[in-house]
């Protein structure tokens, strides 16, 4: 077995530092934005009470139930430490569908603090297109900025014949609205303007350099529409916006995976696209079906149109006929493998099942990717429904680096639900390859993203929530290097079973601690627990 | 074109298939306003939202036509519908025939399935003078012919019958993500002579001009009539209309005899300017144009020439539009047009009315 050096524990907290999931003073973890950091690697390398040996159905389970005003689409957020009416609280926020915002103790569940309805949400006719409840409001993960103390959300609302969408910031201790929010979405890109009743805001919001960025997709791809990413200044947010549109001049190209875009340090923004016309051969500037990056320069967000900038796979004809577009799984943005010749690697999957390992050094445009493997579905299938997930990272140390990715149905080769793949070089002058580590016994129809948690390189636990299991939904975990299942609620008592997991989304597991998105929020954890014990008595 | 009651029928028979399949399927009822590969996007009539239908080589797309009692043979698969009594028997009133099973012919039926004084059956004809039938459990029934008011005979059809602006009944699973994988898909023919096709003109030769239909790569060839409409949409900014304008609603409400519960309250799928509108369907179920002023833009309210007030609701893509006529010198290479379309027997296509710069959304409108 090849040997990978480890990436130490400085540079991880480096990695945690920069990308927004920050240590507190106690040791406590937060949870700032969809995945816990910009390179959305849903890894939190901190954990020391959830391990493969504590975890079981036995020692394990619901802890509390917070029903809001209405579904959960998004990932809960959590802060810790914050003090709000004079004491000291870790604190989970959740949005829902009625265009809502809720601030929740993470011991009792109780809500600290509500904003209901911003705006108030729209109706299913008024919507159209998507696949949602009967309202429909905020349908996006936030992002906290803990620094400024400021939750980012964006909401949709309709205002005569028009629909808007505005971003506000919210006062995490308060949930007051900020001095000059919200503010709305406008503007244009070259000759295009951002019309907002084309587009659905499913995306999780980023931060990069004191700019928070919202994506935007298609609604059901009812033509017009277009692909999005449109920038708004944390510190004068009547600046103009930054506006990047994915397909200008046509249809498609939608930025919507439920886990938003990814940055990196620098503040480059990587994201796939779904359905619609790619003209960009023939000169166009329509880039459906493609990876792109895209970056601020002179104060403008937009993608060079070089080579080494995008990739499309060189079917996207085939994927955008059968509908089995990129798309619906955030990109991944590797740390650093330095024992290989492609050491800055992007990572995401398609809906055809098929996973792409990406140079970003060197995107490769079309037909240039590093290795792209097929885990689930079958080459030649219609409207298959593979991998829309965004996939997790964890770095086990002398075991290796894995990714795990969760994918709809069964693969041609034995592969079930979540798949881990090594990542490994033959030696330094070798690109990193794929190589199945291990797979689920049985398939998920409708997973969440999954995300890992570790004590550094050890105790390693790969979590998803299956929304559709039957009649529950259910909150699975795995042994992150063998693949053991170590839980699962549906096997678990009645009390610790759940309904209404949200596609999508992601759950976070942080200090202990498992919260999910659902019908309100569910908190899961050690039933010894003293303190969540404490408040409910 | 079909009657009223044809439709009822549909409906009734769409109920049967339910009552009689455990395996229930559903459906979905709507106009194609988009169409790529093997994924149609449907704005359904009777439901709020968009819905996918996936369709694959298994999928069979039915059409019907209308034939002759006599033109029925012993061995066809029938459906059929009409009064039943245990006095005066079972009474005909409508009745489908298919050469073999397709569609929800398919379906296994026992026994007249009973409601009130209404049966509905289906199973293999064995003779038609008198009218004899015999359900899948091979008990035989006889019913009475004489007040049938009409006869349709299902086929199978190909894809090409799926056209953006054709109204559809589709029907098969619905994934937890809203997307209907169909069975069957039937295109509605009364409200569908003809279909749209979104394209980019290419170039007009005399009374032929050469489309790329949107998303594809190939080129056909399109004759134009002496009485071919010609038209440009504009398209409006939105916050140009203001509260007391006169305005024309284009939309659907649910307001026929059999919707329950009924309202007044319009779906709107464009707002016109001017005088000019979109070639409308006909049928029972067709949109209806309503004008007015525009009385409240929130919540958006509709005061109709005779007083009555309309709730109007606003779907996001509802454009706001102006329809002026052109002429066909305008019909130039590289321009978006959408165009309503019949084709002839051999498949050559005939336009009976181009729209430069129209909106997807709209569609042929049903």
């Amino acid at each position: 077995m090849t040997k990978h050096p480890r990436i130490s524990m400085s540079v991880l907290l480096v990695i945690f530092t920069l990308c927004g999931a920050m240590r507190s003073e106690s040791q406590k973890v937060d949870n700032l934005t969809f995945h816990g950091d910009n390179a959305r690697l849903g890894w939190n390398a901190s954990e020391k009470v959830l391990t493969p040996n504590t975890v079981s159905k036995d020692t394990f389970g619901k802890l509390w139930h917070a029903p809001l005003d209405g579904d959960v689409p998004v990932s809960p957020l959590l802060v810790t430490n914050l003090k709000i009416g004079g004491a000291e609280h870790d604190v989970v926020y959740a949005a829902t569908d009625h265009n809502s915002v809720f601030a929740l103790d993470s011991i009792s569940g109780k809500v600290l603090w509500e904003r209901k309805h911003l705006f108030e949400p729209l109706t299913q006719a008024q919507f159209t297109g998507g696949w949602f409840g009967p309202v429909h409001g905020i349908l996006s993960t936030p992002v906290i900025d803990r620094k400024n103390g400021t939750l980012y959300v964006c909401t949709i609302r309709a205002r005569g014949l028009r629909q808007h969408f505005d971003v506000w910031a919210l006062d995490l201790t308060t949930g007051a609205t900020k001095a000059g929010w919200p503010i709305t979405l406008k503007g244009r890109y070259k000759d295009t303007p951002f019309v907002p009743g084309q587009v659905m805001q499913r995306g999780a919001l980023i931060i990069s350099n004191g700019w928070v960025y919202v994506p935007f997709g298609g609604r059901g791809d009812i033509p017009p529409w277009r692909g999005w990413l449109i920038g708004v200044n944390t510190e004068q947010p009547n600046v103009p916006q930054r506006l990047f549109c994915s397909s200008p001049e046509s249809d498609g190209a939608g930025l919507w995976s439920g886990g938003g875009v990814s940055a990196d340090d620098r503040g480059d923004f990587f994201a796939s696209t779904g359905n619609g016309e790619y003209d960009f051969q023939r000169g166009g500037s329509n880039m459906s079906e493609s990876v792109l990056r895209m970056s601020v320069t002179n104060n403008k967000l937009d993608f060079s149109r070089q080579k080494k900038d995008y990739y499309t796979p060189s079917n996207f004809k085939r994927l955008d006929d059968q509908d089995e577009y990129l798309g619906g799984a955030t990109m991944n943005i590797l740390p650093d493998q330095s024992d290989s010749s492609t050491p800055h690697l992007l990572f995401t999957g398609g809906k055809d099942g098929v996973a792409y390992l990406l140079n970003r050094d060197d995107m490769g445009g079309l037909g240039g990717e590093v290795q792209k493997i097929r885990l689930c579905g079958m080459p030649n299938a219609i409207y298959y429904e593979g991998i829309r997930s965004t996939s997790a990272y964890f770095d086990a140390g002398s075991a290796g680096r894995l990714l795990y990715v969760a994918g709809d149905q069964p693969g041609g080769n034995g592969e079930h639900g979540i798949i881990a793949l090594h990542l490994r070089a033959e030696n330094k002058d070798a690109p990193i390859q794929m190589t199945q580590a291990w797979t689920m016994k049985r398939d998920l129809n409708g997973p969440s993203s999954p995300i890992v948690t570790s004590n550094g390189s050890e105790d390693g636990l790969v979590w998803v929530v299956e929304t559709n299991d039957g009649d529950h939904s259910s909150l699975l975990a795995f042994d992150a290097l063998s693949g053991a299942e170590i839980y699962d609620s549906n096997k678990a008592s009645a009390a610790d079973q759940f309904n209404g997991g949200k596609r999508f989304t992601s759950p976070i597991a942080c200090n202990g601690l498992v919260f999910i998105p659902a019908n309100g929020v569910l908190c899961y954890g050690m039933k010894s627990n003293k303190a969540v014990k404490e408040s409910a008595q | 074109m079909r009657s009223h009651l044809s439709l009822i029928s549909v409906c009734f028979l769409t109920t049967a298939t339910v009552h009689v399949n455990a395996q229930a399927s559903q459906e979905v009822y709507g106009t194609i306003v988009s169409m790529r590969g093997n994924i149609l996007a449907v704005r359904p009539s009777l439901r709020p939202k968009m819905t996918r239908v996936v369709f694959d080589n298994k999928t069979e797309i039915l059409t019907y036509e209308q034939m002759a009692l006599s033109a029925l043979r012993p061995g066809m698969r029938v459906a059929m519908g009409g009064r039943y009594s245990k006095s005066s028997g079972f009474q005909l009133f409508w009745l489908e025939a298919a050469q073999k099973p397709i569609g929800h012919l398919r379906t296994k039926t026992i026994g007249l399935q009973q409601d009130g004084g209404w049966a509905m059956a289906q199973g293999n004809l064995k003779s038609i003078q008198p009218f004899v039938f015999a359900d899948d459990a091979g008990t035989e029934f006889t019913a009475k012919t004489d007040r049938l008011r009409e006869v349709m005979h299902d086929m199978l059809a190909d894809r090409n019958r799926l056209l953006i602006g054709v109204r559809i009944r589709a029907q098969g699973m619905i994934a937890p993500d809203g997307v209907l994988t169909a069975t069957t898909i039937a295109p509605e023919r009364n409200f569908t002579k003809e279909g749209t096709m979104f394209g980019e003109i290419l170039g007009r030769s005399g009374d032929i001009i050469k489309v790329r239909p949107r998303y594809t790569q190939e080129t056909i060839s399109i004759s134009l009539k002496q009485k071919t409409s010609f038209i440009r949409q504009i398209t409006l900014d939105p916050d140009t209309v203001k509260q007391g304008d006169s305005v024309t609603f284009w939309g659907d409400q649910r307001n026929h005899s059999w919707d329950n519960p009924k309202s007044d309250d319009l779906k709107a799928i464009a707002l016109l300017r001017g005088d000019l509108r979109y070639p409308g369907a006909d049928g029972p179920t067709a949109s209806v144009y309503l004008n007015g002023k525009l009385s409240s833009l929130e919540p958006v309210e509709l005061t109709l020439n005779n007083g009555k007030k309309i709730n109007v609701i606003i779907p996001a893509q509802m454009p706001v539009v102006r329809l002026e006529t052109i002429s066909r010198t305008e019909l130039k290479s590289g321009k978006q047009a959408m165009l309503i379309l019949s084709r002839n027997a051999y498949g050559a296509f005939t336009a009976s009315t181009v729209i430069l710069d129209a909106s997807p959304w709209v569609g042929y409108g049903g």
